[in-house]
């Protein structure tokens, strides 16, 4: 048998206390993305903030900042440009303008446009073109809000129902915590939030909640035979020691399939499999220090005698 | 061997059979060259379409293509007339699409008043708002006589004047300031102008660097303090239209939107603009006419319509009208020959050809000097489907060429590959012999998702492509769990067999309960999502079921086998 880790005895949950620090700044950073979204200061993308994104290539090498002066000549002074490495053709640019176009001569059009007309000598061709209207963004938005609202309620109830309400509680945050650690270091290292990312954070929440789930299984099964014993702290401390290899080698392995996505995916993934990254690093974490403490912390608050 | 075994190896043999006979077609279409793929179009285009009906589709992010959504503007409508509005301007936008030769479009409304239109292989964007956006309104106008529009435009310049103070304000706002306001000024004239020189976003060609590096005469006035009368931007085409250079569009709509000209242009008359740009002596030119509010006819008797060509060789629409439409027409034309008639669609004019004589059930919608054949086409097209029960807005256009795609699937498949390899050395090396059993899972569970997505004719997206990924972790996660309750029970001193069972019967509880909850989150996405995301909640959804069964199920025949060992290889 070739084991990584040995049985460990490691005292998770006395540990819980400088745990909370580090989890309170991480939600705390989460919080304050939520508020920035909330009052429009987020780095939302164009499918939820509304604007026009565009993806084409040069026949031959352009200067970034020559393209920065026409796009600013054609009135699009604050756009986000960058030119692309590893794709099909070279010289592959990104434009991306927070103007999205209802109606009328589209904001894609003005920017090929001009771009057209100044660089006449040197073709440009289109890959693609996503524009979106402010008002389809705000109804994406709402959608997106109450996917995250519902999947957050349907986790509760799962959980309470398979467990009780105090292990479903548990989870919820545990679920919320790795939720808000994400969309804060990602509002640190100021990246975009788009809808992959969104859905990046759901799928997220699914995996962190099976992480969960699995210690609660067997803290569960640890309560009924060690409840002669009565350290409570003690079974559940056992119980996370106990699966601490299951944890670390489910991370191991998807944290690794998801590092290949990150590098070879493409740009479209590229961003979704960062959210994951930080995303199961958080969540087995949170595993580990936030889930099983709030059921010690709620035990020692209120005892309950476990079946 | 005993009962439940046998219906398991029974279980386990019928998902692979039946998943081999839906896989087939995807994996037979997937492992076609383009070339093989064109040779069997040609020889046996059918059994082609059937092939691809019955393999995997793509999304439009992965074979490129143009998802639209357009919003049906159904504001002055009660809630009935509005979804009523937007059920037929589906089925007249999906007629118009049909018409046009796109291959599997999908047009299908959402909410109450949006339409999601999906146009694989499409590219251009401009001819696709032509052809979905238009509402298609046709009206035959008659034109204002060229007398009474000369003694209008005489009325303009003269509320108009000369107006330093708005050039002094032009020279001083050169910032690209953005205005709300564009239609109705109330104010006064001074602001109104001033408005308009400062207005950047969507008038590119007034603000203050392209006037000064333009070398047109038109523009070149404004390089003396005077101001410019109104007339002067008009250059007479035809009787009664028109030629404004394409730079001053945008201010002489802001003319055309002021109080005080409304004022003076009679309240049967209108001022419209031309459909699209022509080339004038080698600058480009847009027509402006002076029409009668008065609608002769509309396009509701029209029965057909084709392109066609002139004797010049210019495109031109071909139509044919109702009985009641040409005795209508015949009465309408025939006191009118030598007349310029407007041919007006959606507000803008097509053309103001003379009438030559009186036509009754066929006539002509000629096109101007811009037109191409695909303009006479498209615009066949939509008089054919016929207009709009509302006017449409394209709210969301997303547009994906086709190199793009094929770069995502190849990425998509790369990062695929690799994962898997990865992860089955990992697996191989940490859990032994145990690690290829899941591994057998593993290979599994991707084919039996493929096949579902086949027998469900699910969508792959890019977001697919990482759920796809994304079932490689769930897979190896059954496993681990499994392997380490094992693993736990051996340490303790059991048996292999007592600790085979149980590993799986304990490890099953937590299984269950883990892929639960990620299947709500993967129903709630599918549930509220659209396109990419849906397409990311069935891969999922699909990959979970798959790997609960072949983690139950499959893994446990095999270790069934290896009860008996004294040793386990774990």
């Amino acid at each position: 048998m070739f084991r990584i880790i040995k049985r460990t005895n490691i005292d998770f949950i006395g540990k819980r206390k400088k745990a909370y620090i580090v989890s309170g700044v991480l939600m705390l950073l989460g919080l304050v993305c939520f508020l920035a979204i909330l009052f429009g200061q987020a780095n939302l993308g164009i499918d939820f903030a509304g604007g026009t994104m565009l993806q084409g290539w040069f026949e031959s090498p352009v200067d970034i900042a020559d393209l920065r002066s026409t796009l600013t000549d054609a009135g699009f002074a604050g756009a986000y440009l960058t030119e692309m490495s590893g794709r099909e053709h070279g010289n592959t640019f990104l434009i991306r303008v927070k103007v999205g176009s209802e109606g009328g001569e589209t904001v894609s059009e003005q920017i090929e446009g001009a771009i057209k007309s100044d660089y006449e000598g040197n073709k440009f061709t289109l890959d693609s073109v996503h524009e979106v209207g402010p008002s389809v963004g705000r109804e994406l938005e709402r959608k997106a809000i109450w996917m995250i609202g519902l999947a957050v309620c349907g986790i509760l109830l799962y959980i309470w129902i398979r467990f009780d309400l105090r292990f479903g509680v548990a989870a919820t945050v545990a679920t919320l915590h790795d939720v808000l650690a994400v969309l804060g270091i990602f509002f640190i290292l100021q990246k975009e939030i788009t809808l992959l990312v969104v859905v990046a954070l759901l799928t997220l929440a699914g995996y962190s909640l099976s992480d969960s789930v699995v210690v609660f299984d067997r803290i569960r099964e640890n309560l009924r035979t060690f409840r002669r014993k009565g350290d409570f702290v003690a079974t559940v401390n056992g119980s996370v020691n106990e699966v601490l290899g299951r944890t670390l080698m489910t991370s191991l392995t998807t944290l690794t399939v998801v590092f290949v996505l990150f590098i070879a995916g493409g740009e479209i993934l590229r961003d979704f499999a960062l959210a994951l990254m930080i995303g199961i690093i958080v969540g087995t974490y949170s595993s580990v220090f936030v889930a099983s403490p709030i059921v010690v912390e709620w035990e020692n608050k209120a005892p309950k005698r476990f079946k | 061997m005993r009962r439940t075994e046998s219906l398991r190896i029974v279980a386990i043999l019928v998902v692979l059979v039946v998943a081999a006979i839906f896989f087939y077609p995807t994996a037979r279409l997937w492992l076609m060259s383009s070339e093989q793929k064109a040779e069997m179009g040609d020889r046996d285009p059918i059994g082609l379409k059937e092939l691809e009906s019955s393999a995997i589709k793509l999304g439009l992010d992965l074979q490129g293509g143009m998802h639209i959504v357009l919003k049906v503007d159904v504001s002055d409508m009660s809630s009935a007339d509005a979804e009523n509005a937007r059920d037929r301007a589906t089925e007249i936008i999906r007629n118009r699409v049909d018409k046009f030769g796109i291959s599997e479009p999908q047009i299908m409304p959402q909410g109450n008043d949006y339409i999601v239109v999906e146009l694989p292989g499409m590219q251009d964007v401009k001819r696709a708002q032509e052809l979905i956006g238009k509402t298609a309104q046709l009206e035959f106008r008659f034109l204002e006589t060229p007398e009474k529009t000369r003694q209008i435009v005489e009325k303009i310049d003269k509320v108009l004047g000369s107006d330093p103070l708005a050039y002094l304000d032009k020279k001083s706002d050169d910032s690209l300031a953005v205005s709300e306001d564009d239609s109705t000024a109330e104010g006064s004239l001074d602001d109104a102008v001033a408005e308009l020189f400062s207005e950047g976003d969507d008038t590119a060609s007034v603000d203050d660097s392209t006037l000064a590096e333009s070398d047109t005469g038109l523009i070149d006035d404004f390089d003396e303090p005077t101001f410019t009368e109104f007339s002067s931007y008009l250059d007479q085409a035809s009787p009664g239209s028109f030629m404004v250079f394409v730079n001053d569009v945008p201010l002489l709509k802001k003319y055309l939107s002021l109080d005080k000209v409304n004022a003076v242009t009679p309240h049967d008359d209108e001022w419209m603009w031309g459909t699209r740009d022509e080339n004038f002596q080698g600058r480009m030119v847009r027509r402006l006419y002076l029409v009668k509010t008065r609608i002769e006819m509309t396009g509701e008797y029209l029965t057909g319509a084709t392109p066609g060509y002139d004797q010049f060789r210019a495109p031109q629409v071909n139509f044919r009208l109702t009985k009641e439409g040409g005795s209508k027409f015949a009465r309408i034309t025939g006191p009118n020959i030598g007349k310029p008639l407007g041919i007006i669609l959606d507000g803008q004019v097509e053309s103001s050809p003379r009438i030559n004589d009186r036509i009754r059930d066929q006539g002509v919608i000629t096109m101007g000097s811009g037109a191409t054949f695909d303009d006479a086409n498209d615009l066949s097209i939509v008089l054919q489907a016929g207009a709009l029960p509302a006017p449409v807005n394209i709210v969301e256009n997303n547009v994906v060429g086709p190199s793009l795609g094929a770069d995502s699937i190849n990425k998509g498949f790369t990062a695929s590959i690799v994962g898997l390899v990865i992860v089955m050395l990992i697996m191989g090396i940490y859990y032994r012999l145990s690690g290829i059993v899941a591994i057998f899972a593993l290979l599994f569970n991707l084919f039996v998702l493929l096949s579902i997505m086949s027998m469900l004719k699910a969508t792959l997206t890019v977001p697919g492509i990482a759920g796809i990924i994304l079932l490689v972790g769930i897979s190896v996660d059954a496993a681990v769990l499994i392997f380490e309750r094992i693993r736990e029970e051996l340490i303790t001193g059991k048996t292999v067999r007592a600790s085979i069972d149980a590993g799986y019967s304990r490890a099953a509880v937590a299984i269950i309960d883990s892929n639960i909850t990620t299947l709500i989150v993967a129903a709630i996405l599918y549930a509220l999502g659209t396109g990419p995301v849906k397409g990311f909640a069935v891969t999922l959804s699909i990959g979970i079921l798959v790997s609960l069964f072949s983690a139950l199920v499959v893994t446990r025949t095999i270790f069934e086998f290896r009860k008996s060992y004294s040793k386990l290889s774990i």
